[in-house]
């Protein structure tokens, strides 16, 4: 296409004068820059022209404003750039190809994409003559949506894949904690035949880890007990049976832990408390005394574990009215830190737990035969351990504050380190 | 062969004259030309400095912005200034998103020396540190955000 212009460019010097339509140099290339002038030709205008056509049709000095190459140097060496074109009201001209070359750079850039193509000096429109292809079109369309929805499609594809994970950590857990005789009648239907992606299943079982995690805070308090129900309960009628059934067990579970807790608040928290007011630094010395922070975390670490049935609140909550020690504790508690990852990991771990716990309850024959169902070992296993991981907890606490108390300093002795104090500290208890 | 006839263009106008203040310090070739720049009036900041400016074209000049650095040669020194960054790097929209063909060595020459002459801050750039430390040499690479309309 060049050499074709670049033979255009020769008969237009040859012949200067003779004006040139620009619709004639439309009809050669596929792709051309139409002039300023063209656009202002009326019949009334066309005398003016004419004479402007008279004279010299162009100053010899005159340059392409890209390539620097003047009409003078044209007339020595034949240019490869293109016909002349003069795109806007103002004094820049430019040979076509160097406009077209611009024109395509600025394209690369897809931010510049879509903007008019403007002259750099007078910043009047460029008015751009191509082909229409309903193909370019429709690309550059396409482009952009592409562009626009790149975003989403990845945000889409996180949240299916998180879905996707949710669903098959609650397939799991329902198949620990139930087993696989109760799991399959839960997943599958009552005979395990008539399988059905029911919406109870598709809400439910990527619920599933959420609830576990939020079963250890109290935002859920209200809604927990009905969720079961929702659930588990099917068509069937209620009846009571010793053991019960597991629907009647899931949907009890959080009456029992409601129950568990007030008798741990009443009994209980009080101990708690002061033991844990104990270990933690007086109002005086909070800030300065480095190691006790780190003696503080641990403990709050201990209460992470044991919120597996939501006591870590009810331990939390009178604490916020007692003494400015428990007022650090609460305001440590809200910062996202170790404590929150705890808390998820201990949630999601749970049904292991649960399992592990049922198994080991399975070895003992009397309970065997008791509780002949996985399920109701699995469940009476999780209580157990959260019964003992809470007395564990206490008696620990109980512990700290015991040593807490037996502490302290050791005066400055020659030719003792500061390690050897912690060590005869530690003996001396 | 693009670039080199118009940059032999704009050689053969810059021996014929240039502006004051402005003076070419090498151009063996039209890949790397230096300039030295110099503020003519009595800012204290810059009073009595010529500073070097580098210039890199790529073979798509004009097309293409060239890059342009200070250089610390010959005892030429960075200037202070909040769009200049102590390893060199000026932060000008005209040789990023703004450059046009338009634009040539002489006329980026002229707005950086009144980029100068206007300023009155004796300061890099916030971040100069960690952007110098990062060890970007090339400006192409940097999405400067130009919110400065003041400079």
């Amino acid at each position: 296409m060049s050499h074709l212009q670049a033979q255009r460019a020769g008969t237009r010097r040859a012949n200067s004068g003779a004006p040139e339509s620009d619709t004639d140099a439309g009809k050669l290339s596929d792709s051309t820059l139409i002039n300023e002038d063209s656009s202002a030709e009326e019949p009334g205008l066309l005398i003016p022209l004419k004479r402007r056509s008279s004279i010299p049709e162009y100053d010899e000095e005159e340059k392409c404003w890209i390539c620097f190459e003047s009409r003078k140097d044209e007339e020595t060496s034949p240019s490869t750039h293109g016909v002349w074109k003069k795109p806007c009201k103002c004094a820049l001209t430019a040979h076509e190809s160097c406009l077209l070359d611009w024109i395509s750079d600025m394209e690369k850039n897809p931010s510049k994409m879509n903007k008019t193509i403007q002259c750099p000096q007078c910043k009047s429109n460029i008015v751009l003559k191509q082909e229409r292809s309903v193909m370019v079109d429709l690309g550059r369309m396409a482009e952009k949506l592409v562009r626009q929805t790149n975003s989403i499609a990845i945000f889409a594809g996180l949240g299916s894949a998180f879905f996707v994970t949710c669903t098959v950590y609650g397939v799991n857990a329902i198949y620990l904690i139930c087993g696989t005789k109760e799991a399959n009648a839960i997943i599958l239907g009552p005979n395990g035949r008539d399988f059905e992606w029911s919406w109870r299943l598709a809400t439910g079982l990527p619920m599933l880890p959420m609830v576990l995690i939020v079963s250890r805070t109290r935002l859920m308090d209200a809604t927990l007990p009905i969720l079961p129900l929702i659930y588990f309960c099917r068509d069937e009628p209620f009846y009571l049976t010793l053991p019960p059934s597991p629907a009647i067990t899931l949907a009890l579970l959080p009456y029992a832990r409601a129950l568990y807790e007030t008798v741990y608040n009443r009994f209980l928290l009080p101990y708690d408390k002061k033991w844990t007011a104990e270990i933690g630094p007086t109002a005086a010395t909070q800030g300065i005394e480095e190691d006790n922070v780190g003696l503080e975390i641990q403990v709050r670490d201990m209460d992470g574990d044991e919120a597996a049935n939501g006591n870590l609140d009810a331990q939390e909550e009178p604490a916020v009215a007692g003494d400015q020690a428990d007022a650090w504790r609460v305001e440590r508690e809200l910062v996202l830190g170790p404590e929150t990852a705890n808390l998820v990991v201990g949630a999601l771990l749970f049904p292991g737990v649960v399992a592990a716990m049922g198994g080991v309850l399975g070895k003992i024959p009397f309970l065997r035969r008791v509780l002949p169902e996985r399920f109701h070992r699995n469940i009476l296993g999780g209580c157990l351990f959260v019964l003992i991981k809470d007395i564990f907890t206490l008696y620990y606490k109980y512990k700290r504050a015991k040593q807490r108390r037996s502490r302290e300093i050791m005066n400055y002795q020659k030719r003792t380190v500061r390690r050897d104090v912690n060590t005869t500290a530690t003996h001396r208890r | 062969m693009f670039a080199q006839k118009r940059l032999g263009k704009e050689l053969s106008n810059i021996h014929k004259s240039l502006p004051p203040g402005i003076s070419i310090a090498s151009a063996s070739d039209f890949s790397n030309w230096k300039m030295d720049i110099q503020v003519l009036d009595t800012n204290p900041l810059y009073a009595d400095q010529i500073y070097r400016l580098n210039f890199k074209f790529s073979g798509s000049y004009p097309i293409e912005a060239p890059e342009v650095t200070f250089i610390k040669e010959d005892g030429r020194d960075i200037p202070m200034h909040p769009h200049i960054y102590s390893n060199g790097v000026i932060c000008l929209d005209l040789l990023g998103t703004n450059w046009s063909p338009v634009q040539n060595v002489e006329s980026v020459c002229m707005s950086i020396q009144s980029m100068l002459t206007s300023n009155t801050k004796n300061e890099r750039p916030p971040g100069d540190d960690t952007f110098v430390r990062s060890g970007y040499r090339s400006p192409r690479n940097i999405n400067f955000v130009y919110d400065d309309n003041t400079v």
